[in-house]
């Protein structure tokens, strides 16, 4: 009894720091409805911060320098902090935090207030990768160990044993949940953050200053993202990628509060780090229950289950203040037509007269630069070194994961964060099938395809019910379960290896030839199915599904059918990779380099096939070429991708891809009549743009109805 | 079979709630009728349709589409069946071309299951391109039939509304249902469409086959059109006549026409 009082002082001591990062969440959800996935990297900067100055860190950390290095300039700045007590400390970590959520507010969520939920989802998602990577690159990559700021004391009454730790946070949470519940009920600003929370526009019309709630509440969600970093860094670590994963736990314990609640966030983080900790602590008997139970991960396990049955059951005490229904699905707007950006390119490039040999004739120029790439391709392994081949060969299976990615969320709508899951299924079942089964290639390659189909249909079942953001969650969950539990059960995880036959270890070129032609089979069959009845029906569930229902459009048959081609695309290239990489490791797939690769291929374009193609040369292989300039700076490339991803969908949804093939494309009638306009000059071309779009349109529909009206009297 | 009713809602019950929205609505659509549906906003016009084509599963009633009961229904079934509608605000694919917006519409023209339909598109078998040209070819005369031929590769997110509306009427000639419920076709357009909306849509019935059931607040049209009209109030049924019997029961005049009767 004594032995389970234990686990739950320690679950709940757990489960406060779940609440603490859940709080954070609330707070800014309240305020903005921006799910912010940022919230655990703040956390972290806030740990790196109060860790490098505190001058109770003793020894003190192995890596004491902070340096701010600048890519590709060789120039750095490299100080070692002040030594501070620990209320200066904390006080100045708080500050630190606060005013990076400041910033955030004021220079990206300000510009974006009100958009999609899939573009927020993807602007935060973009921070956390990029203020990852930046507090990695400046404090420390490594992980290491700190003392904790409670003291390694603890407390004996009976046989009941509480680490002062473990007291500690719980009184930090408690007290922080009721300040707040104070401030937010007898404050004026408080009143100010719940009444935008229910209404931004009767607010606004009431004379609230929206944005000053908005900038309040980014501050003070950061500013308990960086408590909960602190605090839990002595049990996890000090380590930016390690206490990312806390996003994940933060999400459920916000979930449990409906999003709004912060007593029920409190109690929901609580409940769950509890149940984490029992659950774990139960000695199961041997076999399946304490596989499932007792292993390092089955965290991310217990939090996917619970985080799934409160989104399917939808207790009422819960979600009577969140509406699930009025997130929308997810959508990548397109400009609108007119000139856009890629229209005064191809016009630059047209009155230069650079590239007008390719341009005038496009299906020849396609044919010229299709042949030089293939053929690129094709003489790299048999003119260079096997190095080449590997880094050409990752660029090959990445465009795959992004062509997944293009089926499931660009076409279909659905936004899925664990692409690379599938990746692990297939590489796991291809260790499986060459090893234990001694199959080869060919055949372990196809089949890994298949065995990753019914593993996507289980991810699909959520996603009949749920959209946007709450979808995004649960797969958010499941991919932290895939690597974190489900890779590391002791009957994958001692499938390291594959057993690779003809595809030698040691030379890459086979495996590289293999890779290319599977690829290019799978991108010649989806971009067949892009032309057909199927890719449209895609297309409708993404844009209007209850439009789609009311043609006759089963949702449940065709975004299951979704998930299942996306989930043999990635089970491909999971059996792919597992005969190019070394080892098959569970952190291959971690969840922050699925986010990643979800932002590559948005930039690249989630919605025309060949972005897949320029995420893979962009984000796999361009790295590699330019890995040595950097200057030290390890994360150039995640840092620039995030960056580049935040524009994106700010400002060009549809990616690079989608310009490229823009600026090439044929023009039809009424874009020619905006051209030849524009020969008169720049002013009338985009007035007659903008009549395109507004006026003229309208006056020609009132023009039609008569004709079709009179035809009918034939 | 013969002396069933066409179509027929039957004592159709809904609450939100506490709020009884639907309180026992009864209807009846002979086949080959223009049926109007008129009645003050939160009539329960708009969420009778929602009932009717599935997408209110809590409701209770009968709905009888050619003497099945298809209130337990899901939605996209519904469509197959033959039921087609309009939203109120024209609900489009917003990313897709005015040409894919109704060659989607040929959907329930495909097999029911997808597997097959995928696994030949993904080859590109000959057998999947001749279905496309099909598509494509019924696709272009709904174009041209809609005069909508100079917006046919533009995408629905620049049209202005009175071309989305047309669009979303291109749809409903594709998918060529034996029912069709149009949700204030005339709102959001302006007055000269809205006169030659009316002549549209009943040379729509002569060349579908069709019969309509309308939402519409554009007294002349509905007035000019119908064979039937309904009037609803607070969730249920008012009154039923010929467009000359509604505009003279004042009951109708007193709830929803008000004092101006000099209508067409």
């Amino acid at each position: 009894m004594t032995y389970y009082l234990n686990l739950l002082i320690a679950g709940l001591a757990l489960g406060a720091v779940y609440s603490l990062y859940g709080l954070g969440i609330t707070v800014i959800y309240k305020a903005t409805k921006v799910p912010n996935f940022a919230q655990a990297a703040l956390g972290a900067v806030g740990a790196y911060v109060f860790f490098k100055t505190w001058s109770g860190q003793k020894p003190r950390l192995h890596e004491q320098h902070v340096t701010f290095k600048v890519p590709f300039g060789g120039w750095a700045l490299r100080f070692v902090p002040p030594h501070l007590p620990m209320w200066g400390s904390f006080l100045l970590a708080l500050v630190v935090v606060g005013v990076i959520g400041l910033l955030i507010e004021r220079l990206v969520m300000r510009r974006i207030a009100g958009a999609p939920t899939l573009t927020l989802i993807i602007v935060t998602v973009a921070l956390l990768a990029v203020i990852l990577a930046l507090a990695s690159d400046i404090f420390s990559p490594e992980a290491e160990i700190v003392n904790d700021p409670f003291g390694n004391g603890s407390l004996h009454i009976g046989g009941l044993n509480a680490q002062s730790s473990s007291i500690g946070i719980l009184a930090v949470a408690v007290v922080l949940a009721v300040a707040l519940g104070l401030f937010f009920k007898y404050t004026t600003l408080g009143v100010a953050v719940r009444a935008t929370a229910d209404s931004r526009e009767v607010s606004r019309l009431l004379g609230i200053d929206a944005n000053l709630v908005a900038s309040f509440s980014w501050a003070v969600g950061s500013m308990i993202a960086c408590i909960g970093g602190i605090l839990i860094s002595p049990a996890r670590g000090l380590n930016a990628f390690a206490l990312a994963t806390l996003i994940v736990p933060g999400f459920a314990a916000s979930l449990l509060g409906g999003f709004t609640s912060l007593t029920g966030t409190v109690a929901g983080g609580l409940a769950l780090g509890a149940s984490v900790d029992l659950l774990r602590g139960v000695h199961w008997p041997k076999g399946l229950l304490s596989n499932v139970f007792a292993a390092n991960g089955s965290e991310s396990f217990i939090i996917l289950a619970v985080v799934v049955i409160v989104l399917m059951a939808r207790p009422k005490f819960i979600f009577k203040g969140l509406r699930l229904d009025e997130d929308s699905g997810v959508s990548f707007a397109r400009t609108g037509s007119g000139l856009n950006a890629e229209d005064r390119v191809r016009r630059s490039l047209d009155r230069s007269g650079a590239l007008s040999v390719l341009l005038a004739d496009w299906t020849l120029g396609r044919w010229i630069l299709g042949g030089l790439a293939g053929a690129v391709l094709l003489a790299v392994p048999i003119l260079t070194t096997s190095y080449w081949s590997t880094v050409l060969c990752f660029g090959v299976i990445y465009a795959l994961v992004a062509l997944s990615i293009i089926v499931l969320t660009g076409w279909t709508g659905q936004l899925s964060l664990a692409p690379l899951t599938f990746l692990g299924v297939g590489g796991y079942a291809t260790a499986i099938l060459s090893t234990s089964a001694h199959l080869p290639f060919w055949l372990t390659i196809p089949l890994s395809g298949l065995l990753s189909i019914p593993f996507a249909v289980v991810l699909g079942v959520p996603a009949l019910r749920l959209r946007g953001f709450f979808l995004a969650l649960v797969t958010l969950c499941f991919a932290a379960a895939g690597s974190d539990w489900l890779f590391v059960q002791p009957t994958l995880a001692k499938h390291q290896h594959v057993s690779r036959g003809v595809l030698t270890a040691g030379l890459s070129q086979p495996t590289y030839y293999v890779s290319l032609l599977v690829a290019a089979g799978l991108f010649v069959a989806i971009r067949n199915l892009s032309r057909t009845h199927i890719a449209r029906t895609f297309f409708a569930l993404r844009d209007s599904e209850s439009t789609a229902v009311s043609m006759g459009i089963d949702p449940v048959r065709y975004k299951l059918l979704a998930f299942a081609m996306a989930g043999a695309i990635g089970g491909v290239a999971g059996g792919l990779l597992a005969y190019l990489a070394p080892t098959i490791q569970p952190i291959n797939y971690a969840f922050a380099a699925s986010l990643a690769w979800v932002l590559n291929t948005v930039v690249a374009s989630a919605t025309v096939l060949a972005g897949a193609a320029v995420a893979g040369f962009l984000f796999s292989i361009v790295p590699q070429l330019t890995a040595s300039p950097t200057g030290g700076v390890n994360q150039a490339p995640v840092i620039l991708g995030g960056v580049a991803a935040i524009l994106t969908v700010t400002d060009y949804p549809n990616g690079l891809a989608s310009f490229l093939t823009r600026l090439v494309r044929r023009f039809d009638s009424s874009e020619a009549i905006a051209w030849t306009t524009d020969e008169a000059g720049e002013n009338v071309a985009v007035t007659a743009a903008e009549s395109t779009h507004d006026d003229d349109d309208f006056d020609r529909a009132v023009a039609l109805v008569p004709v079709a009206s009179g035809a009918e009297r034939d | 079979m013969t002396d069933e009713p066409f179509f027929r809602v039957d004592d159709v019950r809904l609450a939100f709630g506490g709020l009884q929205v639907l309180q026992g609505v009864d209807l009846e659509v002979p086949r080959g009728q223009i049926v109007g549906l008129i009645g003050p906003n939160g009539a329960g016009k708009t969420t009778l349709f929602d009932v009717i084509s599935g997408f209110r599963p809590t409701a209770r009633g009968h709905v009888w589409f050619k003497g099945m009961d298809i209130l337990e229904r899901k939605p996209y079934e519904r469509a197959w069946l033959g039921l087609g509608r309009t939203f109120q605000t024209a609900r489009l694919y917003q990313n897709v071309t005015v040409y894919d917006c109704v060659r989607t519409a040929f959907h329930t023209r495909m097999a029911r299951n997808p597997l097959g339909t995928t696994i030949h598109g993904l080859l590109g078998s000959a057998r999947s391109a001749a279905k496309e040209r099909e598509i494509s070819a019924r696709t272009d005369a709904v174009i041209e039939r809609l005069g909508l031929g100079d917006y046919a590769r533009k995408n629905a997110s620049d049209l202005s509304y009175g071309t989305l509306r047309l669009t979303e009427l291109a749809t409903i000639l594709a998918m060529e249902p034996e029912l069709i419920l149009l949700d204030e076709p005339s709102s959001g357009i302006a007055q000269k469409e809205t006169e030659a909306l009316g002549p549209l849509l009943v040379e729509l019935r002569r060349e579908l086959d069709a019969t309509i059931l309308l939402i519409e607040h554009d007294m002349p049209l509905i007035m000019g059109i119908s064979d039937t009209i309904f009037a609803l109030a607070s969730g249920s049924v008012l009154a039923k006549g010929t467009p000359r019997e509604i505009q003279d029961n004042p009951d109708v005049v007193e709830s929803y026409l008000g004092g101006s009767l000099e209508l067409a």
